[in-house]
């Protein structure tokens, strides 16, 4: 299974190090709500999980994604 | 030995001397860069913009230059500005609609950043600015022009995002429409001697263009550009002035792209 990093790096068309555990909406000039569209269905693919309005709105960091995908038996 | 006589090179008259031009959203931006390279090429000018500040900007650049501010979505305050700057220069030949707004809004909101009230409003403002009163200005200056026989152009500011752009919905429907318009206009008004042209710019290096995309977004845009860079709002305003020389150039689009394809 690819890290959390590896898929938003591809998404967000960075270097795996440029996603740091900080990273987010707002550092990520990148990351803007279109590439969030982008993100969500990459992470449903990536880990078979489906996502729900609530968990999409509130992916707007590393860590609060990390939080939402170990919620769901995911090790990012 | 005596000092030959200074060389007196021949007065070649600027190029649009006894020209009239309406510019609408002229007080900054690409406008403001239309107004300059016009009044530089001799013609006459009037500036329609919300803006009064700018508008007094122009004025003390340019004191011939008539400004009349006005919201250009109200139709009537439109035509009654399109009649004081048609009065003031004693006709018109050249309108150029450039007033518009950029604003960004995603079909689907998955953060919920938006309410589904807010994007349908959004849609309605960018379609009022950028095409209702691109529509409704023309045919005020049209008329207006028909009735006294005068023969010009119509120059639209379209853009290439007409093509499509993810996040645009309504500003790429409105520069579509300017391209319908002008085919259309070029038609219609083509028998009266008026031609009808669309300047469609790339990415132009203007403030809105900073505020419409971050940092990151303009460099990685500039990347996109086989020119490797944005235009300069003069080069969108040398294409409006090229549009308004050439009397053969009708109903088309003309691109300032650097070559950039959406
Ligand atoms: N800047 C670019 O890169 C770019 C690219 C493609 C197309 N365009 C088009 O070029 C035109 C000018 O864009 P800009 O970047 O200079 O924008 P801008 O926002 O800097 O300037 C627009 C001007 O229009 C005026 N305006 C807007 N709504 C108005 C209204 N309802 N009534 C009266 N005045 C109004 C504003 O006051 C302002 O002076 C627009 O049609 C825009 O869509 C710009």
């Amino acid at each position: 299974m690819p890290t959390l990093r590896s898929v938003m790096s591809q998404v967000l068309r960075l270097p795996v190090d440029a996603i740091d555990d900080d990273a987010s909406m707002r550092t990520l000039p990148q990351w803007d709500s279109l590439k969030h569209m982008d993100l969500i269905v990459s992470l449903e693919e990536a880990y078979g999980l489906t996502l729900d309005g609530d968990e999409i709105a509130a992916m707007t960091s590393y860590g609060a994604i990390a939080a939402v995908l170990r919620r769901k038996g995911v090790t990012p | 030995m005596t000092t030959p006589p200074p060389t007196v090179a021949p007065a070649v008259p600027p190029p649009l001397e006894g020209r009239r031009a309406l510019v609408t959203g002229g007080a900054q931006g690409l406008g403001r860069a239309i107004v300059d390279r016009l009044t530089a090429a001799g013609a006459a000018l009037a500036v329609l913009d919300r803006d009064t500040a700018g508008l007094e900007a122009v004025r003390a650049d340019h004191p011939a230059v008539v400004t009349v501010p006005v919201d250009l979505t109200d139709a009537d305050a439109a035509d009654a500005a399109v009649g004081t700057a048609f009065d003031a220069l004693d006709g018109l030949d050249i309108l150029v609609n450039n007033a518009g707004l950029i604003r960004n809004a995603p079909l689907v909101d998955l953060l919920r950043r938006t309410t589904r009230a807010e994007r349908l409003a959004l849609w309605d403002t960018v379609i009022a600015t950028n095409l209702t009163a691109v529509h409704a200005v023309t045919m005020s200056v049209a008329e207006r022009m028909a009735r006294r026989r005068l023969k010009g152009v119509i120059v639209s500011i379209g853009s290439i995002c007409a093509r499509g752009n993810p996040g645009q919905s309504a500003y790429a429907a409105a520069k579509a429409g300017i391209e319908a318009l002008t085919a259309t206009w070029a038609r219609e008004l083509g028998p009266l001697g008026i031609r009808a042209v669309c300047v469609a710019p790339g990415f132009a290096d203007t403030p809105s263009t900073h505020a419409a995309l971050t940092g990151a977004r303009v460099a990685e845009v500039a990347g996109e550009v086989p020119l490797r860079r944005l235009g300069t709002a003069d080069e969108v305003a040398l294409a409006v002035q090229q549009a308004i020389e050439n009397g053969y150039i009708n109903g088309t689009v003309l691109r300032v792209d650097g070559g950039l394809v959406m």
